[in-house]
């Protein structure tokens, strides 16, 4: 009996031994993807998300809701007409999160670990730009407690102007750390800029927040700061091999979802045609963001056209800046100055100098009826230079919609985006009921 | 651990134990089979009333201690009726067997692949005879089970050759996880893995491409003897994780162990199929916008760079007649150039209308001729079967040799079609008392072509439904585009919306280009090969070795030529090979003991080894540098084109099993199994072992109450307790680094790989998990299994509950924490059912038979936790998706609704129309209220009749392709026709906010200014309704709006799924009377007609209730430009020698 015993556990215990031998032998670890990436590798890939969240499809919603594009086939009517629902902004939302912002996170701490200031600097830049954009589109978003499934697995929303202000400290300290000089641009090649061209960069995101804050002296400073020149924008890169590096608009209108959105009835290039003057002539431009004519106007996709499929992506840009300054000038001392008007007129100068065909003179204050009028004519240049970014959506609700962009259906414009459905779902701190697309945000009343 | 060591002590005392008896005279004899004289070997031989007994050996004898005077001796095998014979005074005893058919169809297979009696069992399994499935006229091997068992549900994907069918036995024990069942053959695990495959490095999509094939279509079905359907978890529990699905056990066929003699059968079978469902269309309304004719062919290209995909046209009715009015001439306006076809013809362009209401509304187009898409695409498929077979076999072993060949042509009418060739070889040698060793060698080769459908502008179905009925698919497809200035460009594709090939992009792909000119090609080399050992020492213990390997290779070939539409309209080819090799050994030990005159016992303990590895190395190049006729190869690109891909998984599972069988009085029967399991798949920190026990018990109360007779001849009553373990995906312990890119849900990327980035990685947006645990399902089962009527008709319920707790799946997190999604055991499952089973012979004479049989089946399900998630995504689209949501059932159909007050009236807009939800919600239920399926079998002399009807109670579906084809105006729905006063069309707005007499002037209005009539009344396309705020007017602005399958809700395009099918009905007739045997030196001919889903009763339109456009995935209930189902014609001879 007991000799059975006996037997039967070690008979037992080689057979378990065994199996568990067995399949120890096979990984767990899947041999074709690494568990871990170089800081380099991560600021390429973070670069990339960046680019095509600011570029992708808030952009196009943004710029059918902005007067730029029009909506005219299959799902793209309903958006284009303000039918807007939380199922649109998934895939957005997480690409702000979990992609851009995450990734930026793991660039900093890399970062910090490798002492890379410079790096660090970037992905600060990163981090600020993208959710100053959520912000503005959003309203109340998580910040303080995003990015941390620990401690936070209900990200909490924090309030979109207290979003804003903390994003200005943020940009400071990506400026103190570029300006070190310690450490490298490795990885760098989507966005492809200089130390120098990242900290006028940041300058100027810190002239948009606090044009946002209404807060116009420091907008100002920040805006003579910030970006110098058009060769000085920061702009995603774009090329022409299919599914790797086209520019998103060519992408999404000519081989992804072709006919779904022109500008056939867009405002944009009506108001082009109508601001020819004496000092003015928008041919050349009108013929780089579009073609077609009256009625049928369609995205300029020709590899000189805006929407090429090599055709950087701007992001952060001169005109913006100067245009920041114009405007903050002219608020802050309640009237046309010397340096309001130069601002503008830097920026009809490059214009000039981009369109050679075109006419861009420099303005003289007699040619405005007051201030208003030449905020107006700041705030429509402004309108008119940040075709297809988000910006120009935030800029509407901003100047409460100074430029007259029509409204496509109904009695409003959309005021903000909904939150994305995923969101919803699985954090608890999602405001209840979620603000519609009509409802104002903080800073843009 | 404790636990497995008692139990394996107490098998190993068994093994050990013996039983003495007095003896002092030896009988011994033969025993044989009636019908033949053969030796009938493993017969019992018990003294009655003792446990004294032995078995007949190899030649049929056997030799038994028995005492001095009298005695009697139990016969029993089984298989054959038990016979009481008297020794008296004899020390030879020779016995012949009689066959018993009765119970004969009650021997069943075991999870390890043993045969036991059915009386006996304490669990459920279904039985299906492998002829059944063979005559049901299916050409693959999964639908011909359908109907045929209970809890078991199998629903074809698609009418494509050799498709994929979803198989789910008793509901669904996992979420995201596999639901297919565990597929044995002859003990052996094999794949049926139906993987999309990848392009561009990526996983190809559920809803796009093409349906794959299952491979366990690549099985003969000729050559399969039974299909043992193991539903329990206690049933299963001895292939443990991998059989939480149920188990399929599939028998093939063996030659016989009559004298010498080789049998020889063949049968060939021709079949007829044809579409089955079709989308009804409207032909009342030609391409166009608002009333006017336009194809965007000539000049005005207010439609920017696309051609215009609307059926919104003028009234073909209204039409002249006659030829259309073309531009050829260089110098008008209008001119566009023409299309030159290969064979020279020359196309131009129908004038379009000017769009303007003082113009004619019908432009150039004369014609009132429409086309059915339909007949662009569609041909009666066939398909020729031959299968031969070889058997034979003495009382030393026996072969069976198989060799089959499948030929079919789908129902499109090119390049649809699957060609299969099967060889099968198996024998046993028996070399003496102590070894008898088996073989088993299958190996299958298919090719097919197979074509693109679903949510892609290069399905099949997707241009064919969008088509305008006044435009001929079939004309012309490709050719060249002469522009105006005279110059050609070759490869040019001829659509609706591009009818000269004027467009690069066509927008659509013409059906018939898609068919002519695309390829989606695969070569599968399939080899299955196992071997048996069994050792039986001693006449109470067997050991058996057996050792299995499956290996498959699918080479697969995916060509969009340039000038496809859409993002490959470039070119693009995909070279891949998804390889699959398992392996798997089980060495096993079994034991019979009788442990008193009434208790009996069986013991078992064994081992078990499995390995599946799955590869997949393949390359997509796009942008081809050969255009023209472009080569097979992966370098007809430049460099920075060309993606190669590779991909690769191994797990391994291996286990100690143990079960015990006891029989009292042969009355009350327990069985109890235990497994102990270890995987490769769980993380290093957590101890991979797990163990999981079942048991089960049954009682002939018939017996023991002593309640027999002619009108209840048999009753068992039945319990299952039964716990299986789910072990994880491999691969899912860590959060890994990807290659980063950028996506969004329109198609559009940004990959860091391009030389543009230099190459980037970034964090995966889903967070591993080392701690997963395996999935563990509990179930319990009672049931029944009653005969009536001398065991002429017989009744089998089961009730069976189970809960799936920890279900492994990726729970949702909030983007904002940095990660979308974490695998983890989060969820929990309750299923619960009921199960009836009933058959018998109505009437049995000797001329004439009716047999009835059914199965009818109801089953519930719900996700009884989801770990925080209110809905988790399975399958399906960003607007319309099958879901797990907390307490509803799996797969439920989720997307947005029409926003709603309290009272769930309609929420409108200003303008009388309702307004969508800003949320998704629960819109549908997929799964079915109960199934059943009912079938008579009847034979007169030579002929029988079989007619099998299946039914399906409720279910949602969701019509998706309707949806769409009311966007585009070309469904039958869409045909209607209201004319306004002047009145009326100045104060009644349509979805645009606009009257329909202003309609077209607005900025926002979808279409243009209708065309009044002379009276200022207006006749448009549309009618009138009020959804509550008075009278408002449907028209193109509310189907291309919210009433369309684009607009944002898709509630009002749930249909009821429930359907009625004759599934099959075959008539047979057998020549094998004595006459005809001796004439012919055959042993008989068959002749059979097959009809297959002859008939479906449905309510749901457009394509079979059954579909389903994520095919086996885990969603379901979806119809998107599925491709079609279809209907049978099977004709079949089969003559044996």
């Amino acid at each position: 009996m007991k000799k059975f015993r006996y037997k039967s556990i070690v008979i037992l215990a080689f057979l378990l031994a065994g199996c568990q031998a067995f399949v120890e032998n096979t990984s767990e670890f899947d041999p074709t993807r690494p568990v871990d990436a170089d800081m380099k590798l991560v600021v390429t890939g973070m670069e990339v998300e960046f680019i095509g969240t600011m570029e992708g499809d808030l952009a196009r919603t943004a710029g059918m809701w902005s007067g730029y594009f029009t909506g005219v086939d299959r799902q793209y009517i309903p958006l284009n007409n303000y039918v807007s629902t939380a199922v649109d902004y998934v895939t957005a939302w997480n690409n702000v999160y979990s992609f851009t912002l995450k990734q930026s996170r793991i660039v900093q701490d890399k970062a910090n670990v490798l002492g890379d200031r410079i790096t660090l600097g970037i992905a600060q830049i990163i981090e600020a730009n993208i959710i100053g954009t959520a912000a503005a589109l959003w309203g109340d978003i998580p910040y303080s407690q995003a990015i941390n499934l620990t401690q936070f697995p209900n990200p909490a929303y924090d309030p979109q102007a207290q979003v804003i202000a903390s994003l200005l400290p943020l940009l400071d300290a990506a400026i103190a750390n570029l300006n070190s000089g310690v450490g490298t641009t490795g990885g760098n090649l989507p966005l492809n800029a200089t130390t120098t061209q990242y900290i006028a960069a940041a300058h100027s995101l810190k002239a948009r927040y606090y044009l946002y804050q209404k807060d116009y002296a420091n907008a100002l400073a920040e805006a003579n700061l910030g970006v110098s020149s058009n060769a000085n924008n920061i702009t995603g890169k774009h090329g022409t091999t299919n599914d790797q590096d086209r520019n998103i608009y060519y992408d999404f209108t000519q081989r992804q979802r072709v006919g779904y959105m022109t500008a056939k009835s867009a405002f944009l290039p009506q108001r082009l045609t109508a601001r020819a003057s004496a000092k003015t002539d928008e041919t050349a431009r009108l013929k780089f963001f579009y073609t077609g004519g009256v009625g049928a106007y369609d995205l300029n996709v020709s590899a000189t056209g805006f929407f090429g499929s090599a055709s950087s992506f701007p992001i952060v840009t001169y005109y913006e800046t100067r245009l920041i300054a114009a405007e903050a000038d002219a608020k802050l001392n309640n009237g046309i100055t010397v340096n309001g008007l130069a601002a503008l007129n830097a920026v009809r100068a490059a214009l000039a100098v981009q369109f050679p065909t075109g006419k861009y003179l420099a303005y003289v204050a007699a040619d405005f009826a007051d201030v208003n009028a030449f905020i107006k004519e700041v705030q429509e240049e402004k309108w008119i230079d940040l075709i297809g970014q988000i910006e120009g959506f935030n800029e509407i609700r901003r100047t409460n919609n100074s430029v007259g962009v029509p409204i496509n259906v109904g009695t409003q414009l959309p005021q903000r985006y909904i939150y994305s459905q995923n969101e919803i779902n699985s954090n608890t701190s999602t405001p209840n009921p979620i603000p519609d697309l009509f409802t104002k945000t903080a800073i843009f009343q | 651990m404790r636990k497995i060591l008692q139990l394996n002590i107490v098998v190993m005392l068994m093994l050990f134990t013996s039983v003495a008896w007095s003896q002092t005279r030896t009988v011994s004899g033969k025993v044989t089979a009636v019908d033949d004289g053969s030796a009938t070997p493993g017969v019992n031989v018990v003294l009655k009333g003792t446990t004294n007994g032995t078995t007949t050996d190899g030649d049929g004898n056997f030799k038994l201690a028995v005492p001095d005077e009298g005695g009697t001796l139990v016969f029993s095998f089984i298989g054959f009726s038990t016979q009481e014979v008297d020794i008296g005074a004899r020390t030879v005893v020779d016995v012949q067997m009689n066959p018993d058919i009765k119970q004969l169809s009650e021997v069943v297979v075991t999870a390890l692949g043993l045969e036991v009696s059915k009386d006996q069992l304490g669990y459920t399994t279904s039985k299906v005879g492998g002829n059944a499935v063979k005559s049901s006229g299916e050409a693959t091997l999964i639908n011909g089970l359908s109907g045929k068992a209970a809890g078991v549900l199998i629903t074809r994907t698609s009418g494509d050759p050799g498709a994929g069918s979803y198989i789910q036995i008793r509901g669904q024990s996992s979420i995201t996880g596999n639901l297919q069942p565990l597929i044995v053959l002859d003990g052996v695990p094999i794949s049926n893995t139906n993987d999309p495959g990848m392009v561009n490095g990526n996983a190809a999509s559920a809803t796009t491409g093409v349906v794959q094939q299952s491979r366990l279509n690549d099985l003969n079905a000729s050559d399969i003897e039974s299909y043992e359907i193991l539903k329990g978890a206690s049933a299963s529990a001895l292939w443990g994780s991998r059989a939480a699905n149920g188990v399929i056990m599939i028998t093939t066929k063996k030659g016989s162990s009559e004298k010498g003699k080789i049998n020889i059968s063949y049968s060939g079978s021709y079949s007829m199929d044809q579409i089955l469902f079709k989308h009804p269309r409207q032909n009342s309304y030609g391409q166009g916008i608002s009333g006017y004719y336009y194809a965007n062919s000539t000049g005005f290209n207010r439609f920017g760079s696309t051609g215009l995909p609307y059926s919104f046209g003028d009234k073909i009715a209204n039409r002249p007649g006659g030829a259309d009015q073309v531009v050829s001439d260089p110098l008008d306006p209008n001119y566009q150039g023409y299309f030159q076809t290969p064979d020279g013809t020359k196309i131009y362009p129908i004038l379009d209308s000017q769009i303007d209401p003082n113009q004619p509304v019908n432009g150039g187009k004369n014609s009132k001729t429409t086309y059915d898409p339909y007949d662009a695409i569609f041909q009666t498929g066939h398909y020729f079967d031959h299968n031969l077979s070889l058997s034979g076999g003495d009382k030393t072993g026996n072969f069976y040799l198989g060799i089959g060949n499948l030929s079919q042509q789908g129902i499109v009418k090119n390049n649809s079609d699957y060609q299969r060739t099967t060889i099968k070889f198996n024998n046993e040698k028996v070399f003496n008392k102590v070894v008898k060793i088996g073989t088993n060698f299958n190996y299958s080769r298919i090719t097919s072509n197979r074509i693109q459908q679903g949510s892609n502008v290069n399905g099949l179905f997707l241009g064919g439904m969008r088509s305008a009925p006044d435009f001929n698919n079939a004309a012309a497809y490709q050719g060249t585009y002469y522009n105006k200035a005279g110059l050609g460009t070759v490869n040019r594709q001829v659509s609706y919306r591009s009818p000269i090939g004027r467009l690069a992009d066509p927008g659509y792909d013409n059906p018939v280009w898609i068919y002519n000119n695309n390829r989606d090609r695969s070569e599968v080399d399939r080899f299955t090969g196992s071997f048996k050992v069994d050792v039986s020492p001693v006449d109470w213990l067997t050991i058996t070795a057996r050792a299995g390997v499956d290996h498959f290779s699918d080479k697969r070939t995916t060509l969009f030529p340039v000038g496809s539409a859409g993002a490959v309209n470039s070119g693009q080819l995909t070279l891949q090979t998804p390889r699959e090799t398992q392996f798997n050994a089980d060495i096993f030990a079994r034991a019979n003991f009788d442990l008193s005159t009434d208790l009996k016992m069986n013991a078992l303990i064994g081992m078990n080894f499995n390995q599946r590895t799955a590869d997949n190395v393949g390359g997509t190049t796009q942008t081809f540098t050969v255009t023209t006729n472009p080569p097979t190869n992966l370098n007809n690109s430049t460099a920075t084109n060309r993606v190669p891909f590779n991909r690769y998984s191994q797990q391994r599972v291996a286990a100690s099993y143990l079960t015990a069988d006891f029989a009292y009085k042969n009355q009350f029967f327990v069985g109890l199994t235990g497994r102990y399991e270890a995987a490769s798949t769980y993380g290093r920190s957590t101890s991979p072992n797990y163990f999981y026990p079942s048991a089960n018990g049954a009682w002939q109360f018939s017996k023991t109450l002593g309640i027999e007779n002619k009108t209840f001849s048999f009753g068992k009553l039945r319990v299952a307790y039964g716990q299986v373990a789910i072990q994880p995906g491999p691969y899912n312990t860590a959060t890994y680094y990807n290659t980063s890119t950028y996506g969004e849900s329109w198609g559009s990327v940004l990959n860091s790989s391009a030389t543009t980035y230099g190459g980037g990685y970034e964090q995966s947006s889903t967070l591993g998990n080392a701690n997963l645990k395996p999935e563990i399902k509990t179930e319990i089962e009672f049931g029944g299994d009653f005969k009536f009527l001398d065991n002429r008709l017989n009744l089998g319920v089961t009730y069976f509950t189970n809960d799936v707790k920890g279900v492994i799946l990726p729970v949702a997190l909030a983007g904002s924490t940095g990660f979308t999604n974490k695998t983890a055991n989060a969820a929990s499952l309750h299923n619960e059912g009921i199960e009836v089973e009933i058959g018998g012979d109505i009437v049995r004479s000797d001329a004439f038979t009716w047999n009835l049989y059914g199965n009818w089946t109801r089953l519930r399900n719900k996700v009884t936790d989801l770990a925080g998630t209110s809905s988790l995504f399975l399958a399906g689209f960003t607007g319309t998706s099958s879901r797990a949501v907390l307490n509803q059932p799996v797969g439920v159909l989720w997307g947005v609704d029409f926003l709603r007050d309290a009272a769930g009236k309609y929420v409108l807009d200003a303008n009388g129309f309702p307004k969508a939800n800003s949320q998704e919600s629960v819109l549908g239920n997929p799964n079915p209220d109960w199934r059943a399926g009912l079938g008579s079998a009847f034979s007169y002399k030579g002929f029988s009749l079989n007619i099998l009807f299946e039914h399906s109670q409720g279910g949602d579906i969701w019509a998706g392709t309707k949806s769409i084809m009311y966007n585009f105006g070309t469904h039958a729905d869409t045909d209607h026709e209201v004319t306004l006063t002047a009145a009326e069309a100045a104060t009644l707005k349509n979805y645009n906010g606009a009257t329909i007499a202003q309609y077209g002037t607005l900025t926002g209005n979808f279409g243009f200014p209708y065309h009044p009539n002379t009276d200022g009344s207006y006749t448009v396309r549309g009618y009138t309704t009020d959804f509550g705020g008075g009278k408002v007017v449907i028209d193109e602005s509310w189907y291309t709006g919210l009433g369309g399958g684009f607009g944002p809700v898709s509630s009002h395009f749930i249909q009821k799924a429930t359907w009625t099918r004759l599934r099959e009905v075959s008539l047979s007739y057998s020549l094998r009377s004595d006459g005809f045997r001796k004439a012919t030196k055959l042993t008989s001919v068959d002749f059979q007609v097959t009809g297959r889903n002859l008939f479906v009763w449905t309510g749901f339109q457009g394509n079979d209730p059954e579909t389903n456009l994520t095919g086996p995935t885990n969603g379901r209930g979806m119809d998107y430009f599925n491709n079609p189902a279809t209907k049978s014609y099977v004709f079949t001879i089969k003559i044996n020698y």
